[in-house]
Parts: C-alpha cells; sequence; structure tokens
C-alpha cells in the first residue's frame, strides 16, 4: 500500500565537498549525533506534526466567538470571505459547548475533554492565514510552503539539512490515518526536487510495516549471511580496484544499516511492549480510539529511538462518508466524530512525552490546512465552508511559552486583528527551534536557491522562551 | 551526476547577482580549433588544452569489453547479451567500434532510453495530481511520440516545434498531436480549475500556465523564466513584462484529452463526423415519424419528447421502452399512487443498463414525504460502483432545495440563487427535470419552468456511461452515501438528449399520464420499426472513431487578451501583455495582443527553433553531453543563465552545438562524433594526479565511473533472468491496483506478472504511485522538472536488492539461466558472470562462488551479484 520507503540512508554520492562536509560532521557526532549542522543552538531535536487534513474549524474548537451566538442568523456582509463553494451563508455559533480549562484560563470547546486539560501546556496561534481556500493547494503550503505540487516537505528539508538522526531507524516517518490515504497519497511526503533519501517513509497500521523490510521466509539467517558476505567480499575487490570511488564504500556501508532496519523497525513498531497504563492511556484497545491512538503511541516510540520527524496523519481524502475534518455539510456531526478518536490519543501522548522527559526537546504540532468559516455553507445550512484568512493551530514543547495564545482574530473568528501568522512565519519559526535559520537552509533547484519559506518568513519570536 | 551538499550549492550563490547578457545567449559560431594535438578528433583536443593546462593528459583508451558494456548501457540501457558480446569481439576488423554505436543507435532500446532522458526534463506524468489525482489513461502518446522521435533522428528544430505546436502541422507524422503532449505534461488541478469560486479558478490556471512557460523556457532555452512571473528576474535579463509576453503566446494552450489528429487529420474526422450526424438526424426523423403517426392515432401526446427508458409506477416496475426491471430494495413498496420509498435504506436499482448515455435528460414526478430531508435522490444514474454519478437530489447542500447532484460536486451547483425552496403543499406532486447538454450545459426544471440558472461547471463537461458500465436508482443518492429520499415517484423518465425547455415544458404539462402506456400506442409492426431505428442508431454510436485515437494534449481554447500581472497576482491585472518572444533573444516576434492560439504558438516554435536562436543548441548540445558523460559541460543544464554554472570548457561546448546545428539538428551523428573520441573512450582507472587536481575528474582526464539510472537497473534486473518483455509502445503498464474514494490511490503490487515486466519507461507515470525499487536508485518525482539526477547510496537500494519481490524473482531467474548453460558449476558460473558483468570471475572469486554455490545454491550466487556493486556500476 505504501510505496514510498526512502529512510534516510548513508550519505550520498560523495564528491569532495560533501566529504568534507561529512568529515566536519562526524568530528562532533561525538557530542551530539542527531544534529549534524544547526546554524545555533538548537531547542528541539525532534518533532512530531500532527496533520488534520479537512480543515478544523477553529471556532469550533481552540477560538471561542460569543459574539456568534448574540448575532447568529445575521448576515455577515462587509466581512472577507475566500471560500471553495462561494455560497456565504449566515453567522453561525458553535454547536459545542465552551468552557475555560487550567491556570491559563483558555477557551476549549466539549469536543476536546482530554486535551483541555493539557492546555496550560500548548501555545496557540489563532492569527494563522494561509494562501488557498482549496484543500491541496493549502495543504501543500502547510507540507511544503507551496501551493503547487513537486515541493519537498518540512520532514525532507529537515533530513536534508541535519542529516540522518539513526543508524537503525528512517530520519523521517510519516504514519498515514488508518482509515485511508490523505488525498494525493504519497505526494504529502515526497521528496520533491531533493534526493529521493530525504522521502518521507510511511509505515502501514496493519500487514506489512515497511515494504522490503523483511528477508523472506525461505531464506535462512545464516544462509543470507553468507551470500551478504560474499556479496562484501565482491564490493571489497572493487573498492580495491578504485580507492578513489568512495561510492562503494558507502553502498558497503548501506548493507551494513539495511541489516540493522531490519531489526529495528520491528521492535520500535512492537506496542506490545508497552506497559498496561501506557496502552490505557493513548486508548489503544479502545475499540472506537485503538486505531487512532496506535499511531500516537508509534510516533512516541519513534522519535524515542531517534527519529527526528514524525508526521502522524488524522484525516483520509476527501469524499463521502467523510473520514476527515471536512464538515461541509454539518459540522457539529463532523468534528464530533474526527475531534473524539483524536483527542484522547494527543492528550496521551503530550502527558507521556512529559512523564519522559523529552517535552523539553521535543516540539508536537498541531496543524490543518485552513479553518472554516464562521458562516454557515449557505443559508440555513449546519456546515461550514473553507476559510484560509484566519485559523488556529497550536504549538507544545521545546522553547516554546507554554499556555500563551498568539495572536486573535475579530470578535466573529473571520480574520486576525492581531498577531497574524503566515505558514511561511511557522515553518521559520520550527527551524528556528531547530537551530535553523530557516534563509540558509536552501537547495539549487530550477534556476532558485529554493526554501522551505520561499522569500517570506518571519519567526514569530513572541512564542519563543 | 553531481553531488549535492549545502555547502556547495552556497558556494554557487555567493556571486552578486548581476543581471547581463548570460554567456549562453552570446551568438553562436563554431570557435577555431586549439593548434595543439591537431592530428587528435576535435573533442579530444578540446579537452587536452584543457587538460595540459592542469598538467593533465587523457587516459588510455579502455579495453574492449568495458567499452563493450559502457556501450550498450549509455545507447540502450542494457546489457549486450552473450551473443552481442561474442558478435563484438569476433570483429575485429577497423571500423567495429563504429559498427557497433550504428547497431546500437538503431536498435529499439536506443529510443527508449534516450526518450526517457527527455521525459525527465519534460516532467512527463501519467496523471492529473492534486487533490484527486485521476489517471491520464491518453497520456502514453506522448512518450511513443519522444521514444520514436529519438529513434527516427528527428531534426532537433522539428522535435522542438512539435511539442509547442505539432497540433498546428499539417503534417505526414499523424502522431504530431502527441507531441504537445510536452506542454500538458505538468499538473491539473480539477478541483480548483473546477471551484464556484472564480479568483480560485483564475490562479488555478495562472500556476498552470506558469507550468508551461517554464517547461517550455527551460527544456529548450536553458532559462529559468518562471522566476519572473512575481517580479523581473534576479540574474537574467527577463523582466516582468517579458514573463507575461511569454505567458500569452501559450494562453490558448489548454489540458485536455482529444483527437491525435493534425489540422488536416480533425477536418477528415469533422467531414466523418458530419456525414454521421447526418445519418443520425435521418434516423432520429424516422423514429420521430413513427411516433407522430402513432401519437396522432393515439390522438394524445402530440408534442411530447419520447424517452429512452419510461417507469410509471402504477403499472409497475419494468420500463416501457426497453424492458429494464426495477427491483426494491429494504422497505420500498409499491401501491397505485406509485413507487413509495420510506428513506432510510430504501431504493429501487436496475442492473447493468446495455445503453451509452453522455447526453441525457432525467425527468420525475414525485411527492416528498417531508420538506426537511437532507441529501436523498428522486432519480439516479451512476456507475456502478457508486463513484460517478448524476442525480435529482433533494437538501443536500441547502435544505428544501433541489440540485443537479454529482461525485465530489464535480457537476454541482446549487441552485439557491433563482431556484425556489421547496415549500409547495405534500398534496401535490412536483415535476422536476434535468437537461445534461453534450457541451456540458446543465439545465434543471421544475414544474416545467427553469429553476435556478443554467450552467457551465468548470471543464468536467458530461460524465458518460459505457454500455453495461451502470445503472439506474431511485432513493439512495449513490452507493457509497447514505442519503436516502423519502418520497412516493410517480413516474420516472431517462431520455438519451438534452431536451429543450419547450419540450420539457410540454412533458410537465402533460403530466405522468400524458404518455400513454407505450404498448398501446404503438402496432407490432410500429414497434418493431422503431427497434430497428434504435439498433440502427446504436450501430452508429459505434462507428464512432475508435479511443486509441484520443490523446492527452493540447486542446486549443482562446487565448484573451492576457495581462502583465503586478507581483503574479491574477487580482492586480496591469498592462496588456502582447503575445512575445524574450527580448534578449535574438529572431524574435511580437503579435497582436488578440492573435488566435494558432497565430502564437506557430511564432513561438519557430522562435524557438530558429538557427538564429543560440541558446536552444547550446542547452541541447550540453544535455547530449551530459546523458553520455554523467554531467554536462555547464553543471546545470536547465539553467545556463548567469544563476547557473558556466561551463568548463565552453569552446567545446560552443564547437558541439555549431555542429549540431549546422548539421541539421541530428542527434546520432553527435552521438556518433562524441563517441568515437578518446574522451569518451578512455580508462575509468583512477590517476594519482588527476585524483589530486581534479577529484571527480570533470576536466576529463579519466572516464568517470557511473551507475545504472534506476530504470536500467530494473530492466536488466529483468533482462539477465530472462524475463524481459520487449513488447514497445502502447498503454503503459500498471503496477499498481488503483481504489477511488473521490481521490484516486495507487497501491503498488508486486510485479510478478509478464504484463508488468516491460522496459521501465513504458510503466504508468503516475505521481502518487511511485516505485519502491525506482525510488531507492534516484528516479524522480514525474512532477519535477529534472536536469541531471541525483546519484544517492542508501539502504532503501540494499532493501530493495536483497528482498523486493522483482529482484528475489531475478535472482532465481538468473540461477536458472546459468544453471540450464551447460555441465559443471564453473561453467554455470562464468555464465553468469557473463550475463551480469560481461567478463569471466577471476580465480579467487570463482572459487568463493563456487563454495557459496554448494552451501546455498546457485540463486544465493546469483543473488550475490545482483546485489554487488559492479553489478549496476558502469566502468
Amino acid at each position: 500500500m505504501f510505496n514510498r520507503r526512502q529512510w534516510l540512508g548513508g550519505a550520498a554520492d560523495l564528491g569532495a565537498v560533501a566529504l568534507a562536509w561529512m568529515a566536519a560532521r562526524d568530528a562532533r557526532a561525538g557530542s551530539d549525533s542527531s544534529v549534524l549542522l544547526p546554524h545555533h543552538q538548537p531547542r528541539a531535536k525532534r518533532i512530531i506534526q500532527i496533520f488534520n487534513p479537512g480543515g478544523v474549524s477553529h471556532v469550533d474548537t481552540f477560538d471561542y466567538k460569543p459574539e456568534l451566538i448574540k448575532r447568529a442568523g445575521q448576515d455577515a456582509a462587509g466581512f472577507k470571505v475566500d471560500t471553495f463553494f462561494g455560497r456565504p451563508g449566515r453567522l453561525m455559533p458553535s454547536p459545542f459547548a465552551f468552557a475555560q480549562h487550567g491556570q491559563t484560563g483558555a477557551w476549549v470547546s466539549d469536543l476536546f475533554p482530554y486535551l483541555a486539560r493539557q492546555v496550560d501546556h500548548l501555545t496557540f496561534l489563532h492569527g494563522m492565514v494561509s494562501k488557498s481556500p482549496n484543500h491541496t493547494p493549502a495543504a501543500f503550503q502547510l507540507n511544503t510552503g507551496f501551493i503547487q505540487e513537486g515541493f519537498p516537505c518540512l520532514g525532507s528539508w529537515l533530513s536534508f539539512a541535519l542529516g540522518r538522526s539513526s543508524d537503525n531507524l528512517p530520519t523521517f516517518a510519516v504514519l498515514p490515518d488508518p482509515r485511508g490515504l490523505p488525498a494525493g497519497g504519497s505526494v504529502n511526503w515526497s521528496n520533491g526536487f531533493l534526493p529521493a533519501e530525504h522521502q518521507g517513509v510511511a509505515f502501514r497500521s496493519r500487514g506489512i510495516l515497511v515494504d522490503d523490510l523483511e528477508r523472506p521466509a525461505d531464506v535462512s539467517a545464516v544462509s543470507r549471511g553468507r551470500a551478504l558476505e560474499f556479496v562484501r567480499s565482491l564490493d571489497e575487490r572493487l573498492a580495491q580496484t578504485d580507492q578513489s570511488d568512495t561510492s562503494i564504500r558507502a553502498r558497503m556501508e548501506a548493507y551494513v544499516l539495511a541489516g540493522k532496519m531490519q531489526a529495528s523497525i520491528p521492535e520500535a513498531a512492537n506496542l506490545d511492549a508497552e506497559g498496561a497504563a501506557t496502552r490505557r492511556m493513548y486508548g489503544v484497545d479502545d475499540p472506537l480510539v485503538g486505531p487512532t491512538a496506535r499511531n500516537f503511541l508509534l510516533a512516541r516510540r519513534l522519535v524515542e529511538r531517534g527519529v527526528r520527524f514524525v508526521q502522524v496523519i488524522h484525516g483520509g481524502a476527501f469524499g463521502s462518508p467523510r473520514i476527515n475534518w471536512d464538515g461541509h455539510e454539518d459540522i457539529s456531526v463532523n468534528h464530533r466524530v474526527q475531534a473524539r478518536l483524536v483527542d484522547q490519543p494527543v492528550a496521551a501522548l503530550l502527558t507521556d512525552l512529559r512523564a519522559r522527559g523529552m517535552m523539553d526537546d521535543t516540539l508536537v504540532l498541531w496543524t490543518t490546512e485552513f479553518g472554516r468559516t464562521p458562516i454557515t455553507e449557505g443559508v440555513g445550512a449546519k456546515g461550514r465552508d473553507h476559510h484560509p484568512l484566519g485559523f488556529t493551530m497550536w504549538m507544545a514543547g521545546a522553547g516554546l511559552k507554554p499556555g500563551l495564545h498568539h495572536g486573535i482574530t475579530d470578535d466573529f473568528g473571520f480574520a486576525p486583528v492581531e498577531g497574524k501568522t503566515t505558514v511561511y512565519d511557522f515553518h521559520a519559526t520550527v527551524l528556528h527551534l531547530l537551530g535553523l535559520d530557516h534563509h540558509k537552509v536552501t537547495f539549487y533547484h530550477n534556476g532558485a536557491r529554493r526554501r522551505l519559506t520561499d522569500v517570506h518568513g518571519e519567526i514569530i519570536s513572541d512564542i519563543l522562551v | 551526476m553531481f553531488a549535492y551538499s549545502i555547502v556547495a550549492i552556497t558556494l554557487l550563490f555567493d556571486a552578486e547577482p548581476a543581471v547581463s547578457l548570460p554567456w549562453s545567449l552570446a551568438p553562436l559560431t563554431a570557435p577555431p580549433l586549439p593548434a595543439i594535438a591537431s592530428q587528435q578528433h576535435p573533442i579530444d583536443q578540446f579537452v587536452i588544452r584543457t587538460l595540459k593546462a592542469r598538467g593533465l593528459n587523457l587516459s588510455a583508451e579502455a579495453d574492449r569489453i568495458t567499452l563493450l558494456r559502457r556501450a550498450h548501457l549509455d545507447l540502450t540501457g542494457m546489457l549486450p547479451t552473450l551473443a552481442e558480446r561474442e558478435a563484438f569481439l569476433a570483429d575485429t576488423a577497423p571500423g567495429a567500434w563504429e559498427r557497433l554505436i550504428d547497431r546500437l543507435m538503431a536498435s529499439p532500446g536506443y529510443g527508449e532510453r534516450w526518450g526517457r532522458h527527455w521525459l525527465d526534463v519534460a516532467r512527463f506524468a501519467e496523471s492529473q495530481g492534486y487533490e484527486r489525482d485521476k489517471p491520464r489513461d491518453e497520456a502514453w502518446p506522448y512518450r511513443d511520440w519522444v521514444i520514436s522521435a529519438f529513434q527516427s533522428d528527428m531534426p532537433y528544430g522539428d522535435f522542438v516545434k512539435r511539442q509547442v505546436a505539432g497540433d498546428l502541422i499539417p503534417s505526414s507524422q499523424g502522431g504530431d498531436v502527441a507531441a504537445t503532449g510536452f506542454l500538458v505534461a505538468g499538473p491539473y488541478d480539477e478541483a480548483g480549475n473546477g471551484a464556484n469560486n472564480a479568483i480560485l479558478r483564475l490562479k488555478a490556471r495562472e500556476d498552470e500556465l506558469e507550468d508551461m512557460v517554464g517547461t517550455t523556457a527551460q527544456a529548450f532555452l536553458g532559462l529559468t523564466v518562471h522566476c519572473a512571473r512575481c517580479h523581473d528576474h534576479k540574474f537574467d535579463p527577463i523582466s516582468l513584462a517579458d514573463y507575461h509576453r511569454l505567458k500569452a503566446t501559450l494562453a490558448g494552450a489548454r489540458h485536455g484529452v482529444r483527437a491525435r489528429e493534425t489540422v488536416d487529420g480533425l477536418a477528415q474526422r469533422e467531414k466523418r463526423s458530419r456525414e454521421r450526424q447526418g445519418r443520425r438526424e435521418a434516423l432520429l426523423a424516422e423514429k420521430s415519424r413513427i411516433e407522430r403517426v402513432a401519437f396522432a392515432r393515439a390522438n394524445t401526446g402530440m408534442g411530447l419528447p419520447m424517452p429512452r427508458m419510461r417507469w410509471h409506477f402504477s403499472r409497475g416496475l419494468r420500463d416501457e421502452v426497453t424492458g429494464v426491471e426495477l427491483s426494491m430494495k429494504a422497505g420500498a413498496t409499491l401501491s397505485a399512487s406509485g413507487l413509495n420509498l420510506p428513506g432510510s435504506g430504501a431504493l429501487a436499482e436496475t442492473g447493468p443498463v446495455s445503453l451509452a448515455l453522455a447526453e441525457k435528460t432525467l425527468e420525475v414526478w414525485t411527492l416528498p414525504a417531508n420538506l426537511d430531508q437532507r441529501g436523498g435522490s428522486v432519480l439516479t444514474v451512476e456507475s456502478l460502483n457508486g463513484g460517478s454519478f448524476d442525480a435529482i437530489v433533494f437538501g443536500e447542500l441547502e435544505p428544501r432545495a433541489w440540485m443537479p447532484g454529482s461525485d465530489g460536486f464535480l457537476r454541482t451547483r446549487p441552485q439557491l440563487e433563482l431556484g425556489a425552496k421547496e415549500e409547495s403543499s405534500l398534496l401535490k406532486s412536483v415535476h422536476l427535470a434535468i437537461a445534461y447538454s453534450a457541451d456540458g450545459t446543465i439545465a434543471m426544471y421544475r414544474d416545467g419552468v427553469p429553476y435556478g440558472k443554467s450552467y457551465r461547471p468548470g471543464s468536467n463537461g458530461l460524465a458518460r456511461r459505457e454500455s453495461g458500465a451502470w445503472r439506474v436508482m431511485l432513493g439512495l443518492r449513490h452507493h457509497g452515501s447514505t442519503g436516502y429520499y423519502s418520497g412516493t415517484v410517480l413516474e420516472a423518465r431517462v431520455y438519451d438528449r438534452a431536451l429543450p425547455p419547450q419540450e420539457i415544458n410540454a412533458s410537465w404539462r402533460g403530466g405522468p399520464d400524458g404518455l400513454p402506456p407505450l404498448g398501446q400506442i404503438f402496432s407490432a409492426e410500429e414497434m418493431k420499426q422503431r427497434q430497428s431505428v434504435q439498433e440502427s442508431l446504436a450501430r452508429l454510436e459505434m462507428e464512432k472513431d475508435p479511443p486509441a485515437n484520443l490523446v492527452y494534449a493540447v486542446v486549443q481554447g482562446d487565448p484573451g487578451v492576457q495581462k502583465v500581472l503586478h507581483r503574479g497576482d491574477v487580482d492586480k491585472p496591469r498592462a496588456d501583455a502582447v503575445p512575445a518572444s524574450l527580448s534578449c533573444i535574438p529572431a524574435g516576434f511580437s503579435l497582436a495582443v488578440d492573435a488566435p492560439d494558432a497565430a502564437r504558438r506557430m511564432a513561438l516554435a519557430n522562435w524557438l527553433s530558429s538557427n538564429d536562436n543560440p541558446v536552444v543548441w547550446r542547452v541541447m548540445a550540453n544535455r547530449v553531453w551530459q546523458w553520455h558523460f554523467g554531467s554536462g559541460l555547464a553543471l546545470t543544464p536547465s539553467d545556463v543563465g548567469n544563476a547557473g554554472e558556466k561551463p568548463e570548457n565552453p569552446e567545446l561546448l560552443d564547437h558541439l552545438a555549431a555542429r549540431f546545428r549546422d548539421g541539421g539538428g541530428r542527434l546520432k551523428d553527435l552521438h556518433r562524433y562524441i563517441m568515437v573520441s578518446r574522451a569518451y573512450k578512455q580508462s575509468s582507472a583512477p590517476v594519482a594526479r588527476g585524483l589530486e587536481v581534479d577529484a571527480r575528474a570533470r576536466l576529463l582526464w579519466r572516464r568517470p565511473p557511473g551507475r545504472m539510472d534506476a530504470e536500467d537497473v530494473r530492466d536488466n534486473l529483468l533482462q539477465v533472468a530472462g524475463l524481459l518483455e520487449r513488447k514497445a509502445g502502447g498503454p503503459s503498464y500498471q503496477p499498481f491496483i488503483i481504489s477511488t474514494f473521490n481521490s484516486t490511490f495507487y497501491h503498488e503490487k508486486a510485479e510478478d506478472v509478464p504484463e508488468l515486466w516491460r522496459r521501465s519507461v513504458y510503466r504508468m507515470q503516475v505521481r502518487s504511485a511511485r516505485s519502491n525499487l525506482l525510488d531507492a536508485f534516484d528516479c524522480p518525482d514525474p512532477s519535477v522538472r529534472t536536469a541531471a539526477r541525483a546519484v544517492t547510496t542508501t539502504p532503501a537500494q540494499a532493501l530493495a536488492l536483497m528482498n523486493g519481490v522483482l529482484a528475489r524473482r531475478c535472482a532465481s531467474g538468473l540461477a536458472s539461466r546459468a544453471e540450464a548453460s551447460g555441465a559443471g558449476i564453473d561453467t554455470k558460473l562464468r555464465h553468469l558472470w557473463l550475463l551480469t558483468l560481461c567478463r569471466e570471475p577471476d580465480a579467487e572469486t570463482l572459487q568463493k562462488a563456487r563454495a557459496l554455490a554448494e552451501s546455498d545454491g546457485l540463486s544465493a550466487v546469483a543473488w550475490s551479484v545482483i546485489n554487488s556493486a559492479a553489478f549496476t556500476r558502469i566502468d
């Protein structure tokens, strides 16, 4: 099902410059092998990005708008919208009850009873804006910085900039929703124009974990060992005829790494090794929440073992029945289901990471391609259309001020009146937390020195410690 | 084949940007030959001159086996077979090398390998990309066109011209329409292009044009013109206005599926179509005459349109025209008032309908059970899996409103603007009809008058239903949905044409009983005549030009008057953009602002391929050099502007480019010219001084060692195993299982059947369906314009070759061939080595291989050889 393997492997074809670079990396490896080329001291070493395709409604989750109750059913002429279907309806209050939580008194709707207890640890971005009201371009922007197809995603950029983070696991892993792949499938974790080794490795939720990982059953370990030794001797002889060709040595090294992965990936994915309390906390054995929860628990196990970037996708493709946050027909029904599946596992992940002392150098990102309109989609309807002009995401962990709310939207949630934050700003900040200057992480492609942040991006310094 | 690193990339840009004329745009003339080594091949003279300056020289010629393997892999991507090896070794007469080159260039493997190079540049893909990533089943003719252009040694000027305007050139080569697949090989944003939001549609189109302009300029001119969409180019003399003028030349080119014929071929097709249309009209008139007579006799129903299917439910579930039966499910019942659908699970549906349906009208009389129900359908026609449908839907997007429902709302616009909310009493039936015209227009009617405005949904057009691939259903919106309609249906009709308003009005006035039971209207003789006319019409339908003639290529559209867009933003149009060439390149043109598409693209094609255009020849000569040597004389072959790398040996490049141009743009001549040089034929063995001065042999003191491209790794695995299927051309093989859930998903499947064992160039290039094995060896993302592939070394390669299904099957296939090669283990092992590495194993290797064969079998040895670095290496 998943044809994206490409865990980051050994170094590329080693040119002279690259060799010098590798040497520099290896010299530093003693102190911190996971960080190869930071521009400054990193605050975060690893990231778990939760990607919520479909568009999470900010006014029904974390951006409380009591004014919508007062003005329910009224026309919202005068406010700018940029919807997909182009049928503006009337102001609609959230069908969910809001309450304040934690010491910080953050408003959260009753969609997230578990997450509500975590608000003091979260850093909210209420002033998010995106460039497109169309799912895929907006999702491309969230994941790659560009609204067109063919650009590298965040995880690939980090793999490229910081190198391999583990000798026996992928550097960049993707855990798709067990209900189905997001629209575009593997395009969502493409390396774009970066070398193929920087592509995300997708894990299956059932059956074979990762393609081509397992030694076939009809080949014994002993027999495989003898054959590998013969391969090694052939390569060794070739390497001696041309000692200048480092790619032969690199290839021999790659075979060693592949052998390690064959053992470590199944070990990392073995959730049975977790204690009953942990499994219960995530909801792994709950018939409804279980499949989603497994991904979040796996995400923790992967970052714990050295994977730098894990993208957990909570939502599948578009269509009917809805299996993502795209609540056009009825926001109440749609968001209730989506939130129910993800609330407990995400809260558990945050608790678990804190308990393990990992929150100090781990970033957890709650992301979506856009929000949803404060007005209904069509008059008298119950759903909301796409809304890229103002929405909420949150971050948690390393280097952030916990409990902070950055950005405010107007009384209805149409647009930021303070703290407007672009996706470029968000990416610049994430790179900054990993010790990278987003201006300097560049790759020459088709005439331009490409960046994740194109020619934009300001670090959101307010939220940084 | 150059390594990437942050450091290297940064160095490239340390220079201050300078907007001067780049080296590549200077007039192209053949430079004088260096006055050294004058008895040598001119290429070698240029190479030796730069080498000498660094105290280096060319290496000795490589041995014949090495040259044989090199030439085969370079020109065809395939290892020599044993017979080919023997033949070459036996040919010791002078000219054997030249004969080998000619033989390889004449073999089909040449077009397949060199066509694949070009497909990288052209970012060729066979799916739409974006949200739905639908397959482009008709895109492969472009791939075949490219392969055959290389194979037939098409002059490069023609090659360029046809990819921009092949549909406009009356030509002897009927396939040139397919060449324009080049312009539209990029992604197509179906959701954006079909959006109700007009700005969104403009943006999607503007991105599409950027893809076309960017690819055209980079592929042929090596210039990054797309950088000037939003601002003047930072490095090259290309202004914002230049970009939008060049864009205007392509503004009439649109994505689409069309007939493969060129303009003259299209005229033929048009003539055939007119002739068929005439016969169709005659048949329809005959049908109408029969009906008129019968209706007149029945003294009723005059002026009523005749449906193609008709259910009058008080008389049963049988369609009165063709006899198709509906069957009821889960609580649906039949009564004197009609078909009763209580909702939640209740429906009536037919089996597959044997009738092709495109243009159509859906019509019903119904009585909804309540007005607050949401999302059910009174009448649906859908594909058998429910993935595609058209339906009369109630209350789905707007409460109490009817609308034409469709999959993913592709053909849906809400009727709210004009269509009233349903408020009629629940006592009187309502009449609804939706007419779907051939041009894509959809019009809805309620009680005989228009309901909302008619519209054409984006470019999605009509949903065509092939005979046997669809059904009629009442109640459920479509299979896969949960929208059930609750109410009574009195009458349902399906027409195979879009009824005009007056006929719909007449039908409404007639009511469900306006059309008497059809059996009563026609005499037995008339029924027979009618049936015969019907059959003739069906036969006529089948005479259509076959679908094999369809191609995903440029469809001409109205280019309109293009504007210079401030900051590249569709919201900020400024001055008119006349269609024009780039001002920095000679032989330019400028057209009227409202010139038609054909004039624009022809002018562009002529300018791009002109002998006075210096850069187009330099760019291709440089690409050819890169594909022979692993890296170009200029390292950034799709960026020969100021930001790209300047050529290492500019006189050599100009020498090649001028010869290429002046010789009529013949690639095969260029191959031959390059391959007989010492620079090409020299050994790849390392030399201490060379490693010290120029480790990567950019100056060519040795032949830089290379690695097989991804496709060639796979193809040679199949070849050494004796499994390769040499079927050339035609629809692509699809090594995946396709499923749809609004989006299309491609699940990679094991390549374990011979239909999938074709050369990789024939693999369907779906954007979201890449291959483990090919990706591991740096096969690029098809959405990316790839000028030079990366060459990486990763554990993923090891895993794909160690454990992958294909690699393992090929290892055992290779072992079987070795096993059958003769008696004695040494014979078998030698055979195995010759098949894969072209030479026999030395004594030490033979001894180790023998030991492994004894303990683990010959297949373990075969597995080891294909996993060894030597197999994929090119010396």
